[in-house]
């Protein structure tokens, strides 16, 4: 038998560079072996200490889920109003607050009516004359919403986003100052329907039944206007699904996404506009009341000040395009908000802030259109 | 395709989205409700031409008696004019006349009418004299024992340091005020736009002058309670109204903002006591304690009302606040209170008020020092009862003791107790009889009108150092040396050293039996 490297030299070294390679692939393979099992250790050990940290915090992740899902509700509703117009006429509507606030006065100017004693007359309103001025303020933000849209938005709308945004802005000022020469700058509690949370004990306290065991979830107690405010959501959302199945809702669509298309198929932009701003004011007002609820009080501008940061955060966290997306970034948000309140460092200054904005620029950052943002 | 589609159309929405955003922050900047500014449009008025008539009470020494032999007929006719009408006509030491001339010529005619006659009727008629021209001190020096004080006080006055006489024009002072009445933490404005009154009331029913002024025009700017906003209320204020000094009506962070700013272009800036933090500067002077003054006022107030409390502090994330904190949080520890912790809010932010009173709650916190803008307060007191957590309040300042603030506040903040440079409503007449007299009754009203008092003593004293020539200088040089009486608010001691006078606070209590107001719990406290 002749040697191998003899006959074939070649040969040798063609088997030694395969075995060479063999034994790369086997090495690389049970490496990506043991890297891919470590991997699958690190996440099970990830999951465990998230699984344990959960239980850990549980007590406080109820109430922190608790204690933000309300705002956050509030944030919805506004943010409702938000997604509405961007989605139909891409106008980012600064007067949005407004159309919360103003009802709010309404509400308290008619409660208060001839009254010496406002705030008592407002305190001690019945319930018949509390749905009426409910009414009216609902109306009131519809009327907002569409005198903007009308005598503003509609004329500027033609010279750009920016002009536009600028014009809704210098609506909510107005509107503001105006709230200020009529109801002067000063806290003012808030009338709701229903105070208290429901209760499973009460005892007699100094001939006064006091509530001993609340509705609570964690440490938080739950209050009937949480309740209110979940269910108005709940409905509102559903309600405006079922609105986007109907020949009006799919119109609505067809005139934001091709207006020129639109209008060649019958349907009038314009009227299409003034039905989706008159939504998005009857939003804004239901945002509004329930705000006040939530808060007991109100000041000229307080759906401004307070809540239409939030409401325009929540949006474009759930994609500003997306009514879904306007719900579910404001309820996220008043979580993050209340979790950033509960765990950050009381050291930090503006922790919801950061909390808030930290998730924001992450979610934007690798999903720009939001959580749930798409075209319309 | 759908990507090609969706690319511009999410680069447009984010650019919106992003300006959008700006405009936010824009506006919360602003306060989110910018807008109006109440102008006190009021505060012009005439008065009645009355001639101030000055006492004399802290005149010359007398140190070196002269005048022993005053036969000095000195009628004194001078009518104020310094025209020499001054006839004290006395012998060969009776220089009476000298005193009228002298008066006439350089302290004006309340040196030389009556220095010439109190030389007359009982000292030597040098202190007329030489009261007359060189003012109070060198008249009581060189002139007869009682003549030399009495002369010299009333003698003439010294020329005042500086030239800036900025809304002190010979027959109107302008005084300007800022708060906030719209933004984050608003003030009710009706008050404001009376800031005038304390000022008709003394000329128009008292038939007053102002340093030899007939009237008083009190210029209001709104803040929007953002420190930016105050600082161009306050440039508007002094550069276009003209005002010769500065009022901070509420609001820390504004007031330390405008007080840096009149400090630097030296203009006389009051305000109820705040923060002290960059306010030890020459032209700022505090009407009431600090509340780092007040923090261990508290801390003995809490001790003695609830001892086996637990305590708890709520505050405002801002760095003025920062010594109010340090102060309160030193007199806990001193005076052994059981204390869990200070909880910090960043301002503007309405996240915290549930979350805050859950902790709270949980740990078992009876009562709470609330160092926040009245609004937050408000929430968090209503937020806390909703969860069950009903704690007794306790604070500083100014604003929370407004009665509005408790219209807001009950029945949450019931028997809630906070220091006021005032009095309530219900006992301000045994502490101010001429705010009485004026038949008002809007808490802020008092405040401004208490403020405006503790200034008109001290033109008053300014009036007897350098007479009705006003200068911003010489205002602050008098100030800084005066002590402001008793009166609706506790006396207010200032030193060269020292522009935080306050010396005492009235402490309010929230009572909720009606609609909820404040009520006087204690008067001119110092200690517990």
């Amino acid at each position: 038998m002749p040697d191998v490297e003899e006959l074939d030299p070649e040969v040798g070294e063609d088997t030694d560079a395969e075995l060479e390679a063999a034994e790369r692939d086997l090495a690389e393979a049970t490496s990506a072996l043991s890297s891919s099992r470590q991997t699958k250790l690190l996440l099970y050990a990830i999951g465990a200490v998230a699984v344990i940290a959960v239980l850990a915090v549980w007590q406080d992740l109820l109430t922190v889920i608790a204690v933000g899902i309300t705002p956050g509700a509030i944030y919805a509703m506004i943010g409702l109003g938000l997604a509405l117009i961007y989605k139909a006429s891409k106008v980012f509507n600064f007067a949005q607050g407004e159309f919360g606030t103003v009802p709010i006065f309404v509400s308290w100017l008619i409660l208060s009516a001839g009254a010496e004693d406002a705030t008592g007359a407002v305190r001690d309103a019945g319930v018949g004359r509390l749905i009426i001025a409910t009414l009216i303020a609902l109306a009131a933000g519809v009327l907002l919403a569409m005198a903007t849209y009308v005598l503003v938005v509609r004329r500027l709308q033609a010279r750009g986003a920016v002009t536009t945004l600028v014009g809704t802005a210098g609506v909510a000022l107005l509107v503001v100052q105006t709230e200020i020469i009529i109801g002067e700058a000063s806290v003012r509690n808030f009338r709701k329907f229903v105070n208290g949370s429901p209760c499973f004990g009460s005892e007699v306290i100094n001939d006064v039944e006091v509530c001993t065991s609340p509705l609570t979830i964690g440490a938080a107690v739950i209050e009937w206007q949480t309740l209110i405010t979940l269910g108005v959501l709940v409905v509102t959302a559903l309600g405006l699904a079922a609105f986007f199945r109907t020949q009006l809702g799919t119109a609505l669509l067809a005139t934001s996404q091709e207006p020129f298309a639109a209008s060649l198929y019958g349907i009038s932009t314009n009227t299409m506009n003034l039905v989706t701003w008159a939504a998005a004011g009857l939003l804004g007002a239901i945002g509004g009341l329930l705000a006040a609820g939530f808060t007991d009080t109100f000041t000229p501008g307080a759906i401004t000040s307070a809540w239409l940061i939030g409401a325009f955060a929540g949006s474009i966290l759930g994609g500003i395009t997306s009514m879904p997306g306007a719900v579910v970034g404001g309820l996220l948000l008043g979580v993050i908000q209340s979790a950033s309140n509960t765990w950050l460092p009381s050291s930090w200054p503006g922790r919801p802030q950061i909390g808030v904005f930290g998730v924001l620029l992450i979610v934007l950052l690798l999903r720009p259109r939001g959580l749930l943002g798409k075209e319309a | 395709m759908n990507h090609a589609t969706h690319r511009p159309t999410t680069g447009r929405a984010l650019r919106a989205a992003s300006l959008a955003m700006a405009l936010s922050f824009v506006l919360a900047a602003c306060g989110q409700k910018p807008g109006v500014h109440v102008e006190g449009g009021g505060g012009q008025f005439a008065g009645g031409g009355a001639v101030v008539t000055d006492p004399g009470t802290t005149g010359g020494t007398g140190t070196v008696d002269t005048g022993t032999v005053d036969t000095g007929a000195g009628t004194t006719t001078d009518t104020g004019t310094g025209t020499t009408t001054d006839t004290g006509a006395g012998t060969t030491t009776d220089t009476g006349t000298t005193g009228g001339s002298t008066g006439e010529s350089t302290g004006g005619s309340t040196g030389g009418s009556t220095g010439g006659s109190t030389g007359e009727s009982t000292g030597g008629s040098t202190g007329g004299s030489t009261g007359g021209s060189t003012g109070g001190s060198t008249g009581g020096s060189t002139g007869g024992s009682t003549g030399g004080s009495t002369g010299g006080s009333t003698g003439g006055t010294a020329t005042p340091p500086g030239s800036d006489r900025t809304g002190a024009a010979a027959d109107k002072l302008i005084l300007g005020v800022h708060a906030p009445v719209t933004g984050a933490a608003p003030l009710p404005s009706r008050a404001f736009e009376q800031a005038d009154a304390y000022w008709k009331y003394q000329i128009e029913q008292k038939g007053r002058t102002i340093l030899g002024r007939s009237e008083v025009e009190v210029v209001f700017k709104d803040d929007k309670y953002t420190p930016s906003s105050a600082v161009q209320a306050c440039r508007e204020m002094t550069q276009g109204s003209q005002a010769f000094l500065l009022i901070g009506g509420g609001g820390t962070d504004q007031i330390q903002a405008c007080g840096q700013f009149a400090n630097q272009n030296k203009i006389p800036y009051l305000s109820a006591g705040v923060t002290e933090v960059g306010l030890n500067i020459p032209y700022y002077f505090a009407v009431s304690m600090t509340y780092a003054q007040q923090g261990p006022l508290l801390a003995s107030l809490v001790k003695k009302r609830f001892p086996q409390g637990k305590v708890a502090a709520i505050v405002t994330q801002t760095p003025n606040f920062d010594d109010a904190v340090a102060a309160w949080e030193s007199a806990v520890a001193q005076q052994g209170i059981n204390y869990y912790k200070t909880l910090r809010h960043p301002k503007g932010d309405n996240s915290w008020y549930q979350t805050f009173a859950i902790e709270l709650q949980q740990n078992q916190v009876d009562v709470v020092y609330i160092l926040t803008a009245p609004v937050d307060y408000i929430n968090f007191a209503k937020r806390g009862q909703a969860q069950g957590y009903n704690p007794q309040f306790v604070g500083v300042g100014v604003s929370m003791g407004l009665n509005t603030v408790a219209t807001a506040t009950c029945p949450a903040g019931a028997g809630a107790l906070f220091f006021s440079p005032a009095p309530g409503l219900d006992r301000a007449g045994e502490f101010g009889p001429d705010w009485k007299a004026s038949g008002r009754n809007d808490d802020i009203e008092l405040l401004l009108w208490s403020i405006m008092r503790g200034i008109d003593e001290s033109f008053t004293a300014y009036g007897k150092v350098y007479g009705n020539d006003l200068t911003r200088e010489g205002y602050r040089q008098v100030l800084e040396q005066s002590t402001i009486p008793q009166g609706l608010t506790p006396e207010i001691r200032y030193s060269p050293n020292n522009h935080f006078g306050g010396t005492a606070m009235h402490l309010l209590k929230a009572d909720c039996s009606g609609q909820g107001k404040y009520v006087t719990d204690t008067t001119f406290a110092k200690g517990f």
